[in-house]
């Protein structure tokens, strides 16, 4: 008499996936990164440049309410210094990008805009600010938030 | 068998030890295959899972982790098996008992 | 007496454990991006949750053994396997965002480093799972977590519309600054959000733990539709509050200071002290419960001996894995430079993705009568939850290449 090893294993239908469905779920998943992934300068500037109007507004909302009282200081450095990073990467992102030679001066101004922002950003996330200067730099984020549209 | 394998293995005092891995059965001319000995540890549970992982896991632990525990050992079986041992005599403990030899008995508080 | 004072520490414990970094992070970027436009998928997800988290606890009830142990003794290792791995997987993504959701709350309060803060939560997490019992620990973190009612608070203080609100749950506007695509991001981090199934292995083990008998089925219908249903108004009450008071200024919060900016304009200079501790407490609630969920998925799948009651040396390989495991979530969040938002768009998008997976084995548990006797599924909700599962599934699957690209 001999001894069998018996490898078991059970059949079980949920677990299984059909190879059309698995050709199916690929066919969306590259449809996907299709139509997402191709992006004309138009619409990858304006991704960069609606989060670089609401780091600087956030930005600025934070000061506004830090100079009201309403936020506690370690809470607007913070935020600042967060903001700033979020805006540099953003900065990288636009100076990447290539312009078609019709819109390269508004982008060229945008980017610097968003540059002067950051670096207001920056500066006041690590050295701080006091609750009575806060209010004047909201204003001039928000001055840099105005260009940024134009 | 269909219900031992993968079944939870509890020794005499109720504790867990691990789950089946697998069986060993013996073929008796035309009568039903009897099982002779129940199998533990990353060996034949490797094995199930494909003939590469397999030979995958058996290269890395020498086929030095593999548990044969005999038919005898078993007391009872229902929704779980019970051996007639407790989980020191079983010689399928290793893992856990390597880690609390050497991690967690040394951190303050392990009781 | 005693029988409602258990009931009613189900439901405090599931309102205050509702909110996590998952559904700070979706709520936040849902309200500030789409107003009320995205509210739907925070209901709908609830409506899963709760069918869901009603399940397993019926589960339990019928005095059946944690969900995973039941996965592999009915499907085999062979076809456990699939769905566990990508559970552990799912939990170390979230686990690692809830810990770098809890340090980023002190990190906004102090200014400290941000890395040294998740070390320090690591630790605490450590040494509360190291000792603490299961009651403690979970009652404990999930009633602090009430908390994040401020947000409900808030969204009164600011004149939510509440109509408007319910309307668009069913008739919702997508407009608002950001693409189509990124609105059905959104919806899809919200659905893997709030649908966790880490939930199904924790809760599974707990009412084990905690000895369940049939004489809790009608007590945990009552915990899962109350607690989950009034946890999830705390969740809607950020999107309500970030849609008044982000939106109009433009702010998209893809931040976590920038949701914490919802309560400074209801609270004023209570706003960042309620949001840090609706933060931390939260996320670090939350972080227990994954980490012990972790503990339990590997010993209850290879049959090893488990629990959170036990002294450490009696249960050692438990008492390994979620150490190993906080250990290397606060590796990826400390080091890897992934900030906290981006890590918890993966992980939700990540559990979206997964959700077939693991909730339809669990779905054929809930029908087999082996386990369930004759408490087995009603076809309804069968068929709610597929019809949720499958709908996340899909918008998910086409929002992948977006959240790769766009970083979340």
């Amino acid at each position: 008499m001999g001894t069998i090893w018996l490898r078991y294993t059970r059949n079980v239908s949920e677990a299984n996936c059909e190879p059309r469905t698995k050709r199916f779920l690929l066919f969306l998943l590259v449809l996907s990164l299709i139509t997402v992934g191709c992006g004309s300068y138009a619409s990858q500037a304006e991704k960069n440049l609606t989060k670089a109007s609401s780091d600087i507004a956030g930005a600025a909302y934070v000061l506004e309410q830090f100079g009201n009282g309403e936020v506690s200081g370690p809470y607007n450095r913070t935020s600042l210094q967060e903001y700033a990073k979020s805006m540099q990467k953003t900065e990288r992102s636009l100076q990447n990008l290539n312009p078609p030679p019709a819109d390269e001066e508004q982008h060229e101004r945008a980017v610097d805009a968003l540059s002067r922002a950051q670096n207001l950003v920056q500066e006041t996330g690590q050295e701080g600010v006091s609750r009575e200067e806060a209010p004047e730099l909201a204003r001039r984020l928000e001055g840099f938030g105005e260009e940024l549209k134009l | 068998m269909r219900d031992i394998v993968d079944s939870q293995l509890l020794d005499s005092q109720g504790e867990r030890v691990t789950k089946v891995a697998g069986v060993e059965v013996e073929l008796q001319g035309d009568t039903r295959p009897v099982v002779r000995a129940l199998l533990v540890g990353p060996e034949p549970l490797a094995r199930r899972l494909g003939p590469r992982v397999g030979r995958l896991i058996e290269r890395i632990t020498g086929g030095r982790r593999e548990v044969r525990l005999p038919w005898e050992r078993v007391e009872d079986v229902g929704p779980d098996v019970k051996l007639n041992v407790p989980s020191s005599a079983t010689g399928a403990t290793h893992a856990e008992d390597w880690v609390r030899e050497n991690i967690i008995n040394r951190i303050p508080g392990s009781g | 007496m005693k029988r409602y004072l258990s009931v009613a520490l189900g439901i405090l414990t599931a309102i205050g454990g509702y909110v996590d970094v998952g559904a700070i992070v979706t709520a936040g970027e849902a309200g500030s991006k789409f107003g009320f436009g995205l509210l739907w998928a925070m209901v709908l997800g609830t409506i899963c949750i709760i069918f869901l988290v009603e399940m397993v606890g019926r589960m339990g009830a019928m005095g059946n053994k944690a969900y995973a142990d039941i996965l592999r003794e009915k499907f085999g290792i062979k076809f456990a396997l699939l769905p566990l791995a990508s559970e552990l997987i799912a939990n170390f993504l979230l686990l690692a965002a809830e810990i770098g959701g809890a340090a980023f709350a002190f990190y906004l309060m102090t200014g400290v480093s941000f890395q040294l803060w998740t070390v320090a939560v690591a630790l605490a997490l450590w040494l509360l799972l190291w000792r603490g019992s299961f009651s403690l620990i979970e009652n404990g973190t999930s009633i602090l977590g009430l908390v994040a009612l401020c947000f409900l608070i808030a969204a009164f203080e600011l004149g939510t519309p509440w109509s408007q609100a319910a309307k668009e749950v069913v008739l919702p506007s997508i407009s608002g600054s950001g693409s189509p695509a990124e609105y059905f991001n959104i919806a899809a981090s919200i659905l893997g959000a709030i649908i966790s199934p880490y939930l199904l292995f924790f809760y599974s083990s707990g009412s084990e733990e905690e000895g369940w008998t049939r004489k809790m089925i009608r007590s945990n219908r009552i915990i899962a539709v109350v607690g989950m249903g009034f946890g999830s108004i705390a969740a809607i009450s950020i999107i309500l509050v970030s849609a008044m008071v982000l939106k109009p200024l433009g702010i998209q919060a893809e931040a976590l200071q920038t949701v914490g900016l919802g309560l400074v304009e209801a609270f004023g200079i209570w706003g960042v002290y309620l949001f840090a501790a609706t933060l931390f407490i939260t996320c670090f609630g939350a972080a227990t419960e994954i980490a012990l969920a972790l503990s339990f998925e590997v010993t209850q799948i290879m049959g090893w001996k488990y629990g959170e009651e036990k002294k450490p040396k009696n249960a050692a390989i438990f008492n390994l894995i979620f150490p190993l495991y906080i250990v290397g979530s606060t590796l990826l969040m400390g080091l890897s430079g992934i900030d906290p938002v981006q890590l918890t768009i993966y992980a939700t998008i990540f559990t979206a993705l997964i959700l077939p997976v693991v909730v339809v084995p669990f779905l054929a548990v809930m029908n087999d009568p082996m386990y369930l006797r004759d408490q087995t599924n009603h076809w309804f909700a069968n068929a709610a939850v597929l019809l949720i599962i499958v709908l996340a599934f899909i918008i998910s699957i086409t929002s992948v290449p977006l959240t790769i690209i766009a970083g979340g």
